[in-house]
């Protein structure tokens, strides 16, 4: 099960190749053994024939030797047969008078006048014919009676030597084999070739797949699609799901647009009411000023009053400007930049009387967009007050490390659920989803954007603490 | 046999190229040589050298006639199709009456030889009497080492072949009677000494693989003879030119391919031996005609 599961495992660049190549195999040995086994079959046949012939010319020369008991030239005679067929690849031949004693052989064991026949003569029986005789044996015993005329005078045996066709088998064989291996080489390339053909579009679809979830959509060239088959079906579809998601991604981008409005306007409205506080006293010290502006110590603390008061909304519109402001080089995040964030919320904070505990570490100058940074942070600590409507603890802090600003927004308010935290970390938010609504969905795009991460601890009923980093050094390009 | 065969044929191909032929077939002064297996080298092309030598040296056309037995060579020499034949001593003892010694072959310098009982070489035999109840192979029926020595050691022990061995057989060539020892085809053999001293040294095939295990007593050396018709003439240019054969280049070339050292005139008395033990040699069954002799 293992190995299933091994080469269940294998690329098809591998399946392919060594599939095409168990196939040549399996088709050659279907087609190579029974060849071989007829040409082999064959070949015995006929040498069998040849010898039969052979054994019926001499033992029809023998009769009168035997007769005569002409033992010698009845040897001599043999002796000479058998040295002119050495194509017929016999090992001996032997000739045994009716009484089955040796008449003459040819092999020395085999050739002492009237002695008894070997048990392996006297016992022959045409043993095993065809291919398998000559796996398991080494030779071919063969028996024909002399006669002459219904009279019997005994028996000539040749035993032919089968060495030569286990020889010709094997050579065969390693043809076969040799044969096998180069077409199934040839084969197993073209297979290799044509998966390599089959599974390249197939990556290239792969490598988009990727790049779409890193949220880089790109379609497919179409010059790379194959013409008619299922992989371009494939990949078809898939530039028709990348069109889709472009579409989405825009409306999103729109979407974001609105969201940004949104936000503005829930900013508009705290400016408004941060600058109202100190319009209704300064308009106090107005109307004291026309009741009692001849009064020098009067008219003087009013003044003071009333700078104070213009620093204070110059310094919420000042604020609001920098929060907005879209200068080409604004490419670098000052602590001010986010000390103003603190002075955004402030309304929010007191209306809701919050305790915010504001640790802002960074003491330089980072190279890192800041307005995506101020929005983050900006939404995060407004979500950070929408969850604690009746007052609670509110923490930011801000540090800057070597390679990455780490920032961290803690609330005791209400909590997010479980599912919708794994959303946020790592799924695609929709739009209009969950607590926090668009807040939230903005800070994934931004975060995404600039490479960032965050990291989401939440309890219902208990607060949510969130943690985002997002790394330096880097070319901060925006990547569609 | 294979050699012998061969021979035959190519024999006569030899005569009908050199243009023999005409010599050997119709041409009455040729002069008609008869042989048997007894001839060890078997070479086709010495048999044509020695046979131009004698030519040349005799004066006249020699023809070489084989055949299988010395029967056949006896027959052919009494009915005088051969002028001059190299046969057996038992041959020429039993048919000392009608023929003449023209000269007879020095072997290791004399002109005896002697019988060899032979086994393979790794027989456990060491005595004849070992052998009882074997197979046993002869050369010829009318050969002297190869059957009726034998036969004579058998009567020593009184018995005869038929009794002796389970089966005997004849090959009608020394050279045959190594081989079927030598291939086991029988468990011993009775065979010419100077044949199997030769071959054991020549033939590569053969060479190792029988041993001696008797040898018998000196006999004269297979002699060279004609009928007493033949003319006296002819017989003693013959018998020059044999007994001329170790004093030239040539002569001795041809010798040296025979294992010969070469020809002297001898007197018949050296086949005496073969007289004697052939007359001590017993029928299996004595008829009463035969035992008068």
């Amino acid at each position: 099960m293992g190995l299933l599961a091994y080469i269940r495992n294998w690329s098809l660049m591998v399946k392919i190749p060594v599939t095409v190549v168990g196939v040549v195999i399996i088709l050659a040995a279907t087609l190579l053994i029974p060849i071989i086994y007829q040409v082999t079959s064959v070949e015995i046949e006929n040498i069998e024939k040849r010898v039969n012939v052979f054994l019926d010319n001499v033992s029809d020369s023998l009769i009168p030797y035997i007769i005569r008991e002409d033992y010698w030239a009845g040897f001599d005679f043999l002796k000479r047969s058998f040295d002119s067929q050495l194509d017929l690849r016999i090992r001996y031949v032997t000739v045994s008078d009716k009484n089955q004693r040796i008449f003459a052989g040819t092999y020395p064991g085999m050739s002492k006048i009237l002695e008894p026949l070997p048990e392996k003569l006297k016992q022959h029986s045409n043993n095993g014919r065809g291919l398998l005789s000559i796996i398991f044996l080494s030779d071919l015993l063969l028996k024909r009676r002399i006669t002459n005329n219904g009279h019997y005078f005994g028996d000539i045996y040749a035993d032919i030597d089968l060495t030569q066709f286990k020889e010709r088998l094997i050579n065969l064989s390693i043809t076969a084999i040799v044969f096998t291996t180069i077409i199934s080489f040839f084969c197993g390339v073209i297979g290799y070739i044509v998966s390599r053909e089959m599974v390249r579009p197939l990556s290239v679809l792969g490598r988009h797949v990727e790049m779409v979830g890193r949220g880089e959509i790109e379609f497919i060239d179409e010059k790379t699609i194959p013409s008619n088959d299922e992989v371009s079906y494939l990949m078809v579809r898939f530039n028709q799901m990348a069109a889709a998601l472009l579409e989405n991604q825009k409306m999103a981008k729109s979407l974001a647009v609105k969201g940004q409005l949104a936000a503005l306007g829930k900013l508009a409205a705290s400016m408004a009411h941060e600058i109202n506080n100190p319009l209704g006293g300064m308009l106090n010290v107005v109307n004291t000023l026309q009741r009692h502006g001849e009064d020098h110590t009067v008219r003087q603390n009013s003044l003071d009053l009333l700078a104070r008061g213009i620093k204070q909304v110059q310094a919420i519109v000042q604020a609001a400007l920098l929060m907005y402001r879209q200068d080409g080089d604004a490419e670098t995040l000052r602590p001010v930049d986010l000390e103003d964030i603190r002075l955004l919320i402030q309304s929010d904070v007191k209306t809701s009387r919050i305790h915010l505990d504001w640790n802002n570490n960074i003491d330089h100058e980072i190279k890192i967009e800041p307005v995506a940074i101020r929005q983050v942070v900006l939404n995060l600590l407004l979500n950070g007050c929408e969850a604690m409507p009746s007052g609670g603890e509110l923490f930011f802090e801000a540090r800057a490390e070597e390679d990455h600003i780490h920032l961290v927004v803690d609330d005791n308010g209400s909590g997010m659920p479980p599912e919708f935290v794994d959303t946020l970390v790592n799924g695609i938010l929709e739009v209009d989803e969950g607590p926090g609504g668009l807040g939230l969905w903005i800070c994934q795009q931004l975060i995404q954007q600039l490479h960032g991460s965050w990291e989401i601890y939440s309890k219902l009923g208990a607060g949510t603490r969130i943690e985002v980093t997002f790394p330096l050094n880097q070319e901060s390009g925006h990547a569609t | 046999m294979i050699r012998y065969h061969a021979i035959i044929f190519l024999f006569g191909l030899v005569l009908f190229s050199t243009g023999y032929n005409d010599l050997a077939y119709g041409n009455e002064t040729a002069v008609t040589f008869g042989l048997t297996p007894v001839i060890v080298d078997t070479n086709i092309s010495f048999q044509k050298n020695w046979k131009r030598y004698l030519s040349r040296k005799i004066g006249e056309p020699v023809k070489f006639i084989l055949r299988r037995s010395y029967q056949e060579i006896m027959v052919m020499l009494k009915y005088g199709e051969i002028d001059i034949a190299w046969i057996c001593g038992y041959p020429f003892v039993t048919n000392q009456s009608e023929l003449q010694l023209v000269a007879v072959p020095l072997f290791n310098g004399i002109p005896y030889y002697q019988s060899y009982l032979i086994v393979p070489s790794h027989s456990r035999a060491t005595t004849l009497e070992m052998l009882k109840g074997k197979t046993h192979s002869f050369s010829d029926v009318d050969s002297n080492s190869g059957h009726v020595v034998p036969r004579y050691w058998l009567a020593q022990m009184d018995t005869t072949p038929e009794d002796f061995f389970s089966k005997y057989i004849f090959t009608y060539s020394h050279e045959n009677v190594i081989r079927s020892v030598a291939h086991g085809i029988t468990d011993g053999g009775n065979v010419d000494g100077y044949v199997w001293e030769v071959i054991n040294k020549t033939d590569p095939e053969l060479r190792g693989k029988t041993k001696v295990i008797r040898r018998s007593d000196f006999y004269g050396f297979p002699p060279i003879v004609a009928m007493k018709t033949f003319s006296g003439e002819m017989v003693e240019k013959i018998r020059k030119v044999l007994l001329g054969m170790s004093g030239d280049p040539e002569g001795q070339k041809i010798l040296a391919h025979l294992h010969l050292d070469g020809f002297s005139e001898e007197d018949k008395s050296i086949f005496e031996g073969i007289r004697i033990i052939s007359r001590k040699i017993k029928p299996k069954r004595v008829h009463h005609l035969t035992t008068k002799n």
